[in-house]
């Protein structure tokens, strides 16, 4: 994937960074402390082991070398705690964006196995919700009709796609009608327990659009040599999540790679094609919550602030609800 | 191993002062302090995240409570006379007292369950009809159990374990002596219980 | 105590079946969970093929495991992952890893080294192994009840454990359900065991062995027990009101307004929380990871010492860093939860507390690691294992930190990340350390030797097989991959991963396949194995004082303790080691 420090994925958010900063400088310094340690250790095997060294020493070693070991490892972290860890969990925890931000806010209730978000609409007021109303197939979260309570009437529901701006801050009131669900987003560094019977507070602001992480993420990737057989089928199997970043002949940009298209793109002699992930920012449940676990995902759709409006401008406020396309298989 | 005893079944370690068994005993106490301050903990959790009837609201009777605590208290003297009693080499007091423990423990489990658990359900306030109930069938329950797990042991001392007293008069005292903790433990704990599911 | 039916002879079943000797109890814990952790590793091993090729009928045993597990074709269903995961966790930490380091190791050598005849309560040492082992039989029987064994994972967070399992099973012998009585029992059975071995260590030391003669293993099996004596019982009564939620609808963990797959729950009051059941099965569970620790350092620092032929360094040091790690292991507990809402107070606090445990765990380390300097070492089979436990388990402590940042941790938890931190704990480091005891210590329970050509065929692969498992965890994780999915090349992190998740699948199968020379040498060693005498190790500590194998009540003589745990190599003597009972008139 792209040059993000170790392994990680890349990142789009304001505050990943410091995240990753922390991990990356954490990790260093458990090399540091492994290499010496190591290094130490082997020579120990060798230098000592019983045919160079017959006779062992009785008394104790003196041992300063590894008092300054001590004390560096604990100042770095006190360091890392003082420093880094505590601010930035500060942040990610107890400063939500004021009103002077002009934050959207937006419910997010999980379950099994799915995530509903939950917009409240041009008053920004949210609906009530009823436990009673739920209706799996046509009203997820209980919403209540617009008569009953006025501020429902322009509620909008989508499930598994979180559409939002870039470049705003987003305040999520995080809560699950069932189990403990976790919404984790990897690429904008979120990760917090949804949990029933609590509505918890997150936020986050995106630096990148769906399309800026996807040209972060694409890649070359050398079709198979025969667009049959073995090696053909497990190309489009392990390529299935993704989508092509350029034309190639009649592929359009932005499509799925099938058999045929291989049969296609082999008759064309193209010998490589770049790829990005279909859906680049996806929303994972990182908590077991059942069965479906594993397939419990969402994705994000970060819009330039225009195409935000003008999505918000054109769904369906009156149907409230969109059941999406987002599907893989 | 011969036929003697381990070191320290009877007299006690130079630094703990105790025997094996009373040093067991207190040692389990403490695991029985986790347990129960656990769920103690739990209550308290539960009481002030959700919403707890205020005093007065639910329907557990003090008066039946501050009998079974009375009763309780009761029991722990005399389970205190009993291991006296056989310290002072007087095994038919001392069993007279034994039996009067056991008598006593069934008094008060008798009133819980017919004037209070029976109650209760008959009204209405199952384990499942409120969190309240739930806790206080679970603490109480707990509690009752191991009033009749003491009231087991007791008679386990009356009828086929009194047999040690002709062998090893020393040893039974012991045991009754740490059975004698236990029970002034489980007392302990109605002691917190009664004041916190029926005055709080 | 146990006095009357030894008397006479014997007969088979009171000596081997319902025995109250220490030593037959041992090696019965030690057989058993033997058993249990080669059992939860199959569950692992099957898992892994899900894991790598997603999808794919299991090879071999996939048409066998039954409908609770796999669908009609072999391939492992979503549930049944989650069975075999939830299972796998609870076998290998309650089932495995702590009746063989404590049962088995604490039962049969502490007594020995403390030159006791036996542990205080011997009726209740039996006791505790006859319901470990009812625990384990419950446990298991779980997999074949309608609907199959537990699968809300080892730590069974509610509200998904109260409700799982319930849909077409019966209301009471049902996965969750039994595990939760196996828990009981389990626990009930720690709770005896720990009572007995802390009086066993405080009373029944023999005539000189003070408290800083102890060897090291001795102090790690006494903190050990205390943490199991006051950490379990919390976790015993989430247990009971887990067991109340399920069977009598109460709402504990259950909170208002539930809706699940569309059905109100008014089954239940509501009103409980959640978060209650991770508090309580926390403050259990992070220092059950010391009890899963602890004893293994105690074993590292028995071989050490005898393999370097020098005193372990810094003897004190380690006895207060390991007390220290034991009451700090208290307050950390919710280092497992900062994602569950957690503000800056609680988190500061709880992060301040991990980085502060962190510190002796680093003493602990640097004390064996120096413990090498001018030592004459002696590459044994259990040095070497002794030995591979100090980097890995410096790997699995580091890794700690991360998570233990409330920060990074946001990106880390519940990744891969954290399963590669805390096996790099319990699986190389752990178990090779119980591995190299079981060399170590085999001489004194059969009086015979293992193969040191086999020892080398079960090392070396094991030593690496464990690496090629669990090192791509780290970069599965950081990639951002969950753990407990059943398949992760849905996201597209985890397709690009996927060459280092088939890297630890084949690394589990071959570890799998480098424990034949052990089971070979185990039992062809017993039986035909290099007899030895009472000390073959020329090592110092009191259990060698005994013959091998000890008979009932251990020593033919009550032994006397005349100075320290580890006097090897004591200038200008004429042997390099010193053996604690053996008095200064005669040693120099
Ligand atoms: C040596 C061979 C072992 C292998 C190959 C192995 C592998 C794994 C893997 C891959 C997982 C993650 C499964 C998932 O997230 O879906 C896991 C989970 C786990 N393992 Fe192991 N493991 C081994 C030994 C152990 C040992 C010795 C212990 C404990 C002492 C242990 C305790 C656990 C626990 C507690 C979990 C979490 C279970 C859960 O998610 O509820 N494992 N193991
Ligand atoms: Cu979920
Ligand atoms: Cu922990």
């Amino acid at each position: 994937m792209i040059a993000s420090s170790f392994w990680l994925p890349p990142d789009i958010s304001t505050h990943g960074s410091t995240i990753d900063l922390i991990i990356e400088y954490v990790h260093w310094f458990m090399a540091a402390l492994f290499v010496v340690w190591g290094a130490y250790f082997l020579y120990c095997l060798v230098r000592f082991r019983e045919g160079a060294n017959p006779q062992a020493t009785y008394r104790d070693t003196k041992a300063k070398p590894s008092k300054v070991a001590e004390v560096v490892v604990i100042i770095v972290e006190a360091i890392l705690l003082v420093g880094f860890s505590i601010p930035v969990w500060a942040y990610y925890r107890s400063e939500p964006p004021g009103a002077d931000k002009n934050p959207l806010v937006v419910r997010v209730v999980a379950q099994q196995f799915a995530w509903n978000i939950h917009y409240p609409g041009p008053d920004g007021k949210f609906g009530k919700s009823k436990p009673e109303l739920v209706d799996e197939s046509l009203n997820p979260i209980g919403l209540v009709d617009g008569e009953e309570d006025a501020n429902a009437a322009d509620d909008y529901v989508s499930v598994n796609i979180f559409h939002m701006p870039k470049d705003r801050d987003v305040l999520v009131r995080l809560s699950s009608k069932d189990v403990i669900h976790s919404f984790a987003v990897p690429l904008l560094r979120v990760k917090q327990d949804a949990i029933p019977g609590m509505e918890i507070p997150i936020w986050f602001k995106a630096e990148k659009t769906n399309e800026d992480a996807q040209e972060i993420m694409k890649r070359s990737f050398d079709l198979p040599a025969s667009p049959e057989g073995d090696d053909a089928e497990t190309f489009v199997k392990e390529n299935r999540l993704r989508v092509t970043m350029a034309k190639y002949g009649s592929i359009e940009t932005g499509s799925t790679i099938s058999m045929e298209d291989l049969k296609t793109l082999s008759d064309a002699n193209v010998t490589s094609i770049e790829m990005a992930p279909g859906y680049p920012v996806n929303i994972q449940c990182a908590q077991l919550c059942g069965l479906g676990h594993y397939r419990m995902k969402g994705q994000m759709k970060i819009y330039e602030p225009a195409d935000y409006e003008e999505w918000v401008s054109t769904r369906d406020d009156d149907e409230f609800f969109d059941e999406d396309e987002f599907d893989d298989e | 191993m011969s036929s003697e005893l381990l070191p320290h079944t009877l007299e006690p370690h130079p630094v703990t002062g105790m025997y094996n068994g009373k040093f067991g005993l207190w040692l389990f106490l403490a695991s029985e302090v986790m347990l129960f301050g656990a769920l103690f903990s739990a209550y308290i959790l539960l009481r002030t995240h959700g919403d707890f009837p205020a005093h007065g609201e639910h329907s557990l009777s003090v008066p039946i409570g501050a009998i079974n605590t009375f009763i309780l208290i009761t029991s722990s003297v005399t389970m205190v006379m009993a291991w006296a009693s056989f310290k002072l080499n007087d095994p038919g007091k001392g069993k007279f007292y034994l039996m009067a423990t056991v008598l006593l423990s069934c008094a008060f489990l008798f009133i819980k369950i017919k004037f209070e658990y029976l109650h209760k359900i008959h009204d209405g306030h199952t384990p499942d009809s409120h969190t309240f109930y739930a806790i206080y069938y679970c603490m109480t329950g707990l509690h009752g159990l191991h009033i009749l797990g003491g009231v087991v042991v007791m008679l386990y001392f009356l009828l086929p374990g009194f047999g040690l007293w002709h062998k090893n008069p020393q040893q039974f005292t012991n045991r009754i002596e740490c059975t004698g903790l236990y029970w002034h433990f489980v007392d302990l704990v109605w002691i917190f219980l009664f004041p916190v599911f029926y005055l709080l | 105590m146990s006095s009357d039916h030894h008397a006479h002879n014997p007969g088979f079943i009171s000596k081997y079946v319902f025995s109250v000797d220490h030593k037959v109890i041992g090696v019965q814990y030690t057989i058993t969970s033997l058993l249990f952790l080669f059992f939860g590793f199959t569950l692992m091993m099957i898992m892994r093929w899900q894991l790598a090729y997603p999808g794919e009928s299991i090879p071999l045993v996939g048409g066998w495991l039954g409908q609770y597990l796999v669908d009609n074709n072999g391939v492992l269903l979503p549930e049944g992952y989650n069975a075999l995961g939830a299972m796998h966790g609870t076998i290998m930490v309650f089932l495995g890893v702590v009746p063989l380091a404590v049962g088995g190791f604490g039962n049969y050598v502490m007594p020995l080294q403390i030159g006791a005849p036996d542990m205080a309560f011997p009726k209740l040492n039996m006791a505790s192994y006859w319901v470990y082992f009812l625990g384990g039989v419950t446990m298991l029987s779980s997999f074949f009840v309608p609907g199959g064994a537990a699968n809300s994972g080892w730590t069974a967070y509610p509200p998904l454990s109260d409700i799982a399992n319930t849909v077409g099973t019966h209301p009471f012998w049902n996965g969750q359900t039994i595990w939760l009585l196996a828990m009981v029992l389990l626990i009930t059975s720690s709770l005896l065991g720990s009572v007995n071995f802390i009086v066993t260590i405080v009373h029944l030391r023999v005539k000189g062995l003070t408290m800083f003669r102890l060897p090291f293993f001795v102090w790690a099996q006494f903190v050990t027990s205390f943490l199991l004596l006051l950490a379990f019982p919390p976790l015993e009564a989430a247990g009971v009101l887990q067991l109340m939620d399920r069977v009598f609808d109460t709402s504990f963990f259950i909170p208002s307004g539930l809706v699940v797959s569309g059905v109100v729950q008014d089954q239940y009051s509501g009103g409980g929380s959640p978060l209650l059941w991770q508090h309580l099965f926390w403050f259990l569970a992070h220092p059950e990871v010391y009890v899963l620790i602890l004893p293994a350092i105690g074993i590292v620092g028995e071989i050490i010492a005898n393999n370097t032929r020098r005193p372990l360094w810094g003897y004190k040091t380690l006895v207060y860093s390991v007390i220290f790690l034991g009451f700090m292991s208290f307050v950390v507990w919710a280092h497992h939860m900062f994602l569950t809402g957690m503000g800056t107070k609680m988190s500061t606090f709880f992060q301040t507390t991990t980085m502060i445990i962190s510190i002796p765990s680093v003493v602990i380390l640097t004390a064996m690691l120096l413990s090498l300097w001018q030592a004459s070492i002696r590459f044994t089979v259990p040095m070497l294992f002794a030995l591979s436990f100090l980097p890995m388990f410096a790997i699995g402590g580091l890794t700690g930190l991360p998570l233990g940042l409330s920060a990074a941790d946001i990106q880390l938890h519940d990744t891969y990340y954290v399963i590669g931190h805390f096996h790099y704990v319990v699986a190389p480091g752990t178990i090779m350390a119980l591995l190299g005891g079981i060399y170590f210590w085999f001489p004194k329970v059969t009086g015979r030797k293992m193969s040191t050509m086999l020892g080398h065929l079960h090392f070396w692969p094991s030593f690496i097989f464990m690496n090629t498992i669990f090192f791509p965890m780290f970069m599965v994780g950081l990639a951002g991959v969950s753990r407990r999915l059943w398949d992760q090349t849905e996201y597209v992190q985890g397709v690009d991963v996927q060459s280092w998740v088939r890297m630890s699948s084949w690394g589990a199968w071959g570890l799998g396949l480098a424990q034949l020379p052990f089971i070979i040498n185990f039992f062809y060693s017993a039986f035909a194995g290099k007899k030895v005498g009472a000390n073959p190790w020329n090592a110092t500590t009191l259990e060698w004082a005994a013959p091998s194998p000890p008979p009932h009540g251990n020593f033919a003589e009550v032994p006397v303790a005349y100075r320290g745990p580890y006097e090897y190599s004591v200038p200008d003597a004429k042997e390099d080691f010193h053996p604690q009972h053996v008095p200064d008139s005669q040693v120099v």
